[in-house]
């Protein structure tokens, strides 16, 4: 690669998503979805029920299932066409780190050999240097360099963790993707790791996709949240504004929804109807109108387009602008 | 010990309750008591405890393979040391449990329909019209309709399962519902309509409820008093304002501390 590419790449966005679509079937698992992470250290978090899409966005990013339509570019390139040694390179710079470790760390594997993994296999530094390298990895997410000797069930479900973020960050990848990290965790430990994400993502500047049903885990570790329904994009914006004062009411019923243990912060709840509707057969107008508590009209028959609600603000909701002038909020 | 005195509106009281695996001690209760149309939670991390206790009040835990030692009583009933056909009396029809994955207690080869008409008739309904009447009804109560009876159990969404659950413990007359991390695989939104279900069959049946959580939040919401257990030993107990609000121990402390809160920055 000559200097300009290389300059390019460092000047394109970590990660461009355009009009991104999944099919399984009859069902539009990702219905036309599009983000950017502009620069690093960032965080976006893509928060939604079972079945809103989330995990299949990243998989389709990672390559793990194929997409049908739209682009995807990490650093500047075009990830769902490339092939070979092209692939293989985009393949570096994104990385994931699973829910639940045991099904990524190899039982049969010390977790040295773990790490080390990925540092021979895209060469990220030279052969001698790599025991060195792997050491320095653990060190970097606190855990004690002599534990590269351990197999996986050898440590506890938090510091297996902390031996996948390792691995994630050792071929220095340009995108990171952590699906539902903490979710799989005792509260205790919960809070470490997020702790441990948010160190590192200053130290190294890292850009993220934070796929979480944990509203307050993505307020803390995302500037920007993206919220899914069936497919889509229902709103997005900077998590706190998004969170303070939703502009879609399926936003708002999420945010309502979450449990309080600070009774002093206690909301009104706004509980939804009915559970989601069957993706195969999406309601007519807008995909959320059977479960709204302020649906109308509009809503019944009208497909609403996602648009710029209020600066840096998209929400795909007839009523939007009355959201947020106040309508759904605490009368109280 | 002095004994402590029981509350006459005790349902279930539990003193001294010792549960072991071999030479392990996994529960060592002192007291715990659920009084009618109370929801008291028991919060803890893994191995602290928590759904062995649940298992020893439903005299579940013996089969598991561990020693069970001291006193559960069911409205004064000593439940420990009877018989099984007598437990299982006492758990079909007094006591109603409900799991994280309901279906899994759920035989898959009948519909639900059968599953409620079968269960009801083994707990001494009339006959089978009535049983499916009965059925229809707690079906309805529980917000679901009724073309669910003629689904399997795979059929149903993780929500719909745990309703189908709470219906049956209503089919049944249940007076204690014992919850183990019942919403934890939940959506928020799903676990939010769950929690208001319960807290429902406790205002409209009295009916007394154990709700069992790794999840602080969701206990703070829903209950009444808690028991914040570790190790096998209750940290701290009372009420959940004052447990949560103000907690007197460090791990407590520490456990509520840990609780990621929205619209904390």
């Amino acid at each position: 690669m000559s200097a300009t590419a290389t300059d390019e790449a460092e000047a394109a966005p970590p990660l461009v998503v355009r009009d991104l679509r999944v099919r399984f079937g009859p069902v539009r698992a990702v219905d036309g979805v599009s983000f950017t992470l502009p620069r690093a250290p960032y965080g976006l978090g893509l928060v939604g029920e079972s079945g809103s899409g989330k995990t299949t966005i990243a998989r389709a990013i990672m390559r793990l299932l194929p997409a049908d339509g739209g682009a995807v570019e990490v650093g500047g390139r075009g990830v769902l066409t490339a092939r070979g040694s092209a692939l293989r390179a985009l393949r570096r710079q994104v990385q994931i780190v699973f829910q639940d470790p045991d099904g990524s760390l190899d039982p049969r594997i010390r977790v040295g050999r773990a790490v080390e993994e990925g540092l021979r296999a895209h060469r990220m530094v030279a052969p001698a240097q790599i025991p060195e390298r792997v050491r320095a990895l653990l060190g970097e997410v606190d855990l004690d360099p002599e534990l590269a000797g351990r197999f996986p069930h050898q440590l506890s479900g938090g510091q297996r963790q902390r031996v996948a973020i390792a691995r994630a960050l050792a071929v220095e990848p340009r995108v990171l993707v952590l699906d539902e990290p903490t979710s799989a965790l005792d509260v205790t430990v919960q809070a470490k790791i997020l702790d441990l994400i948010a160190r590192l993502r200053d130290e190294r500047g890292l850009a993220y996709l934070l796929i979480s049903h944990n509203l307050a885990v993505v307020e803390r570790l995302c500037e920007e949240t993206a919220v899914l329904y069936l497919g889509s994009i229902v709103e997005q914006g900077p998590t706190s504004a998004l969170l303070e004062r939703p502009a879609h009411p399926y936003t708002l019923a999420l945010r309502s929804a979450v449990p309080e243990i600070d009774l002093a912060s206690r909301r009104s709840r706004l509980i939804l109807t009915g559970g989601v509707p069957d993706p195969a057969h999406p309601p007519a107008g807008c995909a959320f109108h059977p479960r709204c508590p302020f649906v109308d009209e509009r809503g019944r028959t009208q497909v609403p387009s996602s648009r710029e609600v209020a600066p840096g603000r998209l929400a795909a909701c007839h009523r939007a602008e009355e959201m947020l002038a106040g309508l759904g909020a605490p009368t109280a | 010990m002095t004994a402590t005195p029981e509350l006459p509106s005790a349902r279930i009281a539990v003193r001294d309750l010792h549960v072991a695996f071999g030479d392990r001690t996994v529960v060592d209760l002192e007291a715990l008591e659920l009084r009618r149309g109370e929801i008291v939670g028991i919060a803890g991390e893994s191995g602290s405890g928590k759904s062995m206790t649940a298992m020893a009040i439903m005299g579940l835990a013996p089969a598991l393979g561990a020693r069970v030692q001291g006193s559960v009583r069911l409205d004064g009933r000593e439940l420990i040391g009877l018989p099984e056909r007598a437990l299982r009396d006492v758990r079909g029809r007094r006591i109603a449990v409900i799991f994280q994955n309901p279906v899994s207690a759920m035989n898959p080869v009948f519909r639900v329909g059968d599953l409620f008409v079968r269960t009801l008739v083994l707990h001494g309904a009339p006959s089978k019209r009535e049983a499916r009447a009965s059925a229809e009804a707690a079906l309805g109560e529980v917000l679901l309709g009724r073309d669910l009876l003629r689904r399997y159990p795979h059929q149903l969404s993780g929500g719909q399962a745990q309703r189908v659950a709470i219906a049956m413990a209503l089919a049944l007359r249940s007076e204690v519902l014992i919850a183990d991390e019942a919403t934890s695989a939940l959506d928020v939104t799903v676990q939010a309509s769950i929690l208001e279900l319960i807290r429902r069959l406790r205002d409209e049946r009295g009916v007394s409820v154990l709700f069992i959580s790794h999840d602080l939040a969701v206990i703070a919401e829903l209950c009444d008093r808690i028991t914040v257990m570790r190790a096998g030993r209750v940290v701290e107990q009372g009420t959940a304002s004052d447990v949560l609000g103000d907690p007197k121990q460090d791990y407590t402390r520490e456990l509520v501390a840990a609780v990621p809160k929205v619209g904390a920055r």
